[in-house]
């Protein structure tokens, strides 16, 4: 194995250092600061990459984070999917494989890594550590300014850059409004990602040069002109012995005077200005020579191309920065952007030398002139999709997704946008490059979970008594983030359907207990407290006695249900309300909105009480002797204590609010506790009941024992299109007391329609047939019509009910109070059609007899 | 306290919390409140957190909830205003140690740097994606949490502390 | 993420904030004499211009308090108006 490695030089490594690593199974020698690629190059490995679609010999092109052609997967010491072989540090005992562009998943999960995130202020974000990126770095930190400087190689600039703070393998993987940066930082095996806010961002991410469409311009031994000098200046390395330079421009006068002193031949330097070429290049596995454009073969193992370079716009770009073409650099310039970013350095132009405007090399056909090397794509498949009618780069993109590989287009974009307006005859930088998006690096999705994975992916809640549930096995469900005890099996491996039965029973024929400390609580206070809540719901509030409790819907201004919950009457001047689990916020949010933008002259306050008090709803005849039992000192009568009412006093000792509601229709008392005295409160109330047989229920029995009443749950039984009438509570709808939310949407033609859907109660023909929730709802005489068939209404809940002893539903069915007795039949992809009888929604007790015990 | 990277973290607690609802304008002459957004004052038995232009947070002794009720009232009588306890709605975090800031900032995206962030100032804002109140006092950073988010965060604290 | 800049608490995160659509949209002082047409108008017709127009957030993870900004939907740049209840 020859070595490309000078003698002297390389200013990123440190010859002190030797280290090895595998690439493909070998091992080679490097030293420390190289990268796999200058390394690879080193031991004049150019090749042993392929093209992910046509399988192709590649090679390094680059020397950065433009690399179409070298990826690897590393896999130890730490695993990463897949990182371009340029970007990719060398350290000791690195182990890697090439990859054709196309990341595999690991067979066994890699080992965690420390995956951090961190926000940062910063009165200036650099981004970019070149000369103009550390100028403007270092004077903004001689100003005081708090300043942060980003590169997103691992070279070692910081001794340049002062008193200035510095990451690099620190990749900003997407630019958002207001100076808000995502900074991907990469330490060893760490990955952290930084959330930037900055008053000002600095763009100094340099220039890419653009590669020259000809045939064969993938083999292996292409290579950038400015790479090349990279290998050499960087890195000590001579990738070539024989060279020859395909330029459009003068900036690689000095790659070919570099290459010549460090011993290189350079075979021909042709330059399009003059008139000149490459055809093609030749050879098998790397580049043995290339066929000029004149006919003149010429050898040589290494080629260096330049057609010019192109400022790296993208990030300048992404939050809304326009780009003017500059005739003469032959490339895009950043033009008008927003007041906090800037550019500087040759990403704004600044020693860019003039170039040719020269993207492809004619020829007889073009199936091998590559545009995009890692998606394959050529100067044909350019060609065929404008041919088919495509006239605008972003079509074209879409097409042949040219500039949706890792590279993001960075050697392909501006060539694609060039060959686009070549073909259709447009100027030159008619169209730009197409639209850059966020991520600009890639970024694995475990970075961007950070420590938000598993269990911390979504906020759970939990109430006081959570542990108690979790130790008498309840299954959980989640309602919004909260976690709520959906059934408690009475042994290991106890069927919903089974724990589900048991536990409506014993709230209808004993007692029962839950807990609903997750409903929303807010108090209600101010002179005009009760004028505020007449006009939040639908029926009057102002009419409730102190000491009383009301039932309560509220609607959105189009009419519809939007939450429901009691108002119990506190004080002349003061009310608490409850609303549904999940809709807590969104009415808080509500009664704050109204009263600071409609009616600031109404004296209201509302603070929200929710985890103040935690409720515990003990349900079934036997209720009071469980209180007695548990010890209060409130008059639990029915005379004393009438429903809808609350009182103000102790059980087991601890202070209390309890209400005479009910979500069942049994005798019920909410008992509403400190949240800190909550799990005291449902022991002892658990303790208390265990004589009476009480059973701990779930949300699953809940929803099951309000349906057997007929009760709605908001976000169940309706979508935000059903007014009080549709679900049978018009009721509700106080219209004397005058305006509230949604009232005029209540006689608006659309609202008055008689053939809305309504609630009603199904009960299926064969009493052990369940519906599916969700199930369509269909003419009887169109049980087992062939699709397409007309829905006439769908099923919102569906249970087996203990207290039937049979299946019963709740549905919106079209004009369905008019077809009570009539038969539909409920339709879905998992059941066979069920025939059902359609009732009133209320199934059980519709006197209301028990509610009193 | 459990004790993690420069950064203490004290068992959840429960101080008596109320909360204050009154217009600046009527709370002038009869109770000292900070006026300026995002700041607290102490007079040493009670901290009163600006929570927004008519609404703080009084935070005192468990013990003297019904004090600090009675307290108020009195001194709001005849003004429109409410006091109401909230002293179960709200769990606090004493966190301490040198870190403990850049612990906060790596779920947090108001601005913690000392330079910026002082003894004397307090915010609403999230934290590891939950709403929270931030308070810098002499004795350290308190984190304000609803109880039903304290395993949220305690797990977060675990995570990202190690 | 855009900069919100709350009138009481400065220059917060977007994703402290709900947003509450075009401002300046009164409630009707009487519902009553509006058409069905007209009526449909306040509740679902809202303007949609490219450029400066003025909009409503809610400081919902903060002060809690609803305020009118005026934002540019073409660029993004937001400017202060007045508190609510203040202009």
């Amino acid at each position: 194995m020859t070595s490309s490695r000078l003698p002297n030089g390389g200013s990123e490594i440190d010859r002190s250092k030797p280290l090895s690593f595998v690439f493909d199974d070998v091992e080679y020698p490097a030293f420390e600061g190289d990268t796999l690629a200058s390394a690879l190059l080193a031991n004049a490995v150019n090749g042993g990459f392929r093209s992910p679609i046509l399988g192709r010999p590649r090679g390094v092109m680059t020397s950065g984070t433009s690399e179409p052609n070298a990826f690897v997967e590393v896999s130890a010491p730490w695993f990463d999917p897949i990182v371009p072989a340029t970007m990719a540090k060398a350290v000791d005992g690195l182990r890697s494989r090439s990859l054709p562009g196309v990341a595999r998943l690991p067979e066994s999960p890699p080992p965690e890594r420390a995956l951090g995130h961190h926000h940062a202020h910063l009165d200036v974000l650099v981004v970019g550590g070149g000369p103009a990126g550390i100028r403007a770095a270092r004077r903004a930190t001689e100003e005081g300014k708090r300043v942060l400087l980003v590169d997103e190689h691992h070279w070692a600039i910081r001794s340049q850059v002062g008193d200035v703070e510095v990451l690099t393998s620190a990749a900003v993987t997407g630019l958002y409004d207001d100076g808000f940066a995502v900074v991907h930082v990469r330490e060893g095996g760490a990955s952290r990602l930084c959330h930037v806010r900055a008053r000002e961002i600095v763009l100094a991410p340099g220039a890419h040069e653009r590669p020259i469409a000809f045939a064969g311009n993938d083999r292996p031994g292409v290579m950038l002109a400015g790479a090349a000098a990279d290998y050499l200046d960087r890195f000590g390395v001579r990738p070539g012995e024989r060279a020859v330079i395909f330029t459009t421009n003068d900036s690689s006068r000095a790659v070919a005077a570099a290459l010549a002193a460090a011993g290189a031949d350079i075979a021909a330097v042709l330059d399009v200005r003059d008139g000149a070429a490459v055809a093609e290049t030749l050879g098998e596995d790397r580049v043995a020579g290339v066929r000029a454009a004149d006919g003149r073969t010429l050898e040589c193992d290494l080629l260096c191309v330049s057609g010019g370079w192109n400022p790296v716009i993208q990030l300048w770009r992404s939050v809304g920065g326009t780009v003017r073409y500059d005739a003469t650099l032959a490339c895009f310039l950043p033009d008008e952007g927003p007041p906090w970013l800037s550019v500087v350095g040759s990403a704004a132009g600044d020693g860019i030398e003039p170039s040719a405007a020269f993207w492809f090399v004619e020829g007889a056909e073009y199936s091998a002139h590559f545009v995009d090397l890692q998606r394959d794509q050529t100067v044909a498949d350019v060609a065929g999709a404008v041919q088919r009618g495509l006239r605008n780069v972003e079509h074209v993109k879409r097409a042949t997704y040219i500039g949706t590989a890792v590279d993001q287009g960075r050697t392909s974009g501006a060539l694609a946008a060039g060959i686009v307006d070549h073909l259709l005859g447009t100027d030159r930088g008619a169209q730009g490059p197409s639209n850059p998006r966020p991520p600009w690096e890639p970024i694995p999705f475990r970075v961007l979970a950070g420590p938000y994975g598993g269990d911390l992916f979504d906020p759970v809640r939990t109430t006081p008594i959570h542990g108690w549930h979790i130790e008498h096995r309840a299954v959980f469900e989640n309602v919004g983030q909260w976690k709520r005890p959906w059934y408690f099996p009475a042994e290991p491996g106890e069927s919903l359907e089974d724990a589900v039965l048991r536990e409506c029973a014993a709230a209808r024929t004993g007692v029962a207990m839950m807990d609903a400390s997750t409903l929303g609580k807010i108090e209600v206070v101010g002179a005009d407290a009760a004028v505020f809540l007449d006009r939040m719901y639908t029926n009057a509030m102002s009419t409730l006695g102190v000491g009383r409790i009301r039932y309560g819907l509220m609607l959105g201004q189009d009419g519809m249900a939007f939450d429901d919950g009691v108002a119990m009457r506190l004080a002349e001047d003061g009310y608490l309300v409850t609303t549904t689990t999940g809709g807590a916020a969104r009415v808080l949010d509500r009664f704050e909105e109204w009263l600071q933008t409609e009616w600031p002259d109404l004296r209201v306050y509302c603070t929200s009480v929710t985890e103040q008090w935690a409720t515990i709803a003990v349900v079934g005849p036997l209720t009071r002797e469980v209180l007695r039992a548990a010890g209060t000192d409130v008059d639990i009568s029915n005379e004393a204590f009438p429903f809808m009412t609350w009182r103000d006093g102790h059980v087991a000792g601890l202070p209390a609010r309890l209400a005479r509601v009910s979500f069942s229709g049994e005798l019920a008392v909410e008992v509403n506790v400190a949240g800190t005295d909550g799990l005291r409160a449902w022991k002892a109330l658990f303790d208390a009941g265990a004589s009476f047989g009480i059973m701990p229920y779930g949300t699953e029995a809940m929803h099951v024992l309000r349906a057997e009443k007929g009760f709605v749950i908001v976000g169940q039984d309706t979508d935000g299109t059903q007014t009080p009438d549709d679900l049978g509570m018009s009721w509700i709808v106080n219209t004397k007391k005058g305006d509230f939310i949604g009232r005029r949407s209540l006689h608006r033609r659309d609202t008055t329609r008689a053939d809305r859907k309504h609630l009603v109660g199904l009960l299926p023909e064969e009493p052990g047939s369940l519906i599916a929730e969700g199930a369509q709802l269909v003419e009887a005489a169109e049980a087992d019509a062939a699709p397409p068939v007309a829905t006439i209404g769908h099923v919102t809940s569906s249970y087996r009910s203990a207290v039937l002893d049979r299946t019963f539903a709740l549905a919106l069915l079209t004009g369905g109070r008019s077809r009570v007795g009539e038969t539909v039949v409920a339709r879905s992809v998992t059941h066979d059609p069920i025939p059902a009888t359609v009732t009133e929604p209320v199934f059980h007790d519709p006197e209301g007899t028990r509610r009193d015990g | 306290m459990t004790a993690e990277h420069g950064i203490s973290r004290s068992q959840p607690a429960y101080p008596g919390q109320v909360d204050l609802r009154i217009s600046a304008n009527d709370a002038r002459g009869r109770l000292a409140l900070p006026s300026a957004p995002n700041t607290f004052l102490t007079d040493g038995e009670r901290e009163s957190l600006w929570l927004g232009p008519d609404e703080w947070l009084i935070v005192t002794a468990a013990d003297r909830v019904r004090e600090t009720i009675g307290h108020h009232r009195e001194a709001l009588r005849d003004t429109h205003h409410s006091v109401v306890d909230v002293s179960a709605n709200r769990a606090v975090l004493d966190l301490g140690g040198d870190d403990r800031l850049a612990v906060l900032a790596q779920g947090c995206s108001i601005d913690l740097d000392p330079r910026v962030w002082r003894p004397s100032m307090c915010v609403q804002t999230l934290l590891a994606g939950i709403p929270v109140i931030i308070q810098e006092r002499d004795a350290g950073t308190r984190v304000f949490v609803r109880p039903s988010y304290l395993s949220h965060l305690t797990a977060w604290f675990e995570r990202v502390a190690r | 993420m855009l900069l919100i800049p709350c009138p009481w608490c400065g220059q917060r995160d977007e994703n402290e904030f709900r947003y509450g659509g075009q401002a300046g949209i009164a409630y009707p002082a009487d519902p009553d004499a509006l058409t069905d047409e007209e009526w449909a108008d306040f509740l679902f017709m809202r303007d949609n211009p490219k450029g400066w127009w003025t909009e409503r957030w809610y400081h919902v993870q903060g002060c809690r308090r609803w305020f009118d900004l005026e934002r540019n939907t073409a660029t993004n740049e937001t400017r202060r108006t007045t508190p609510e209840g203040e202009s």
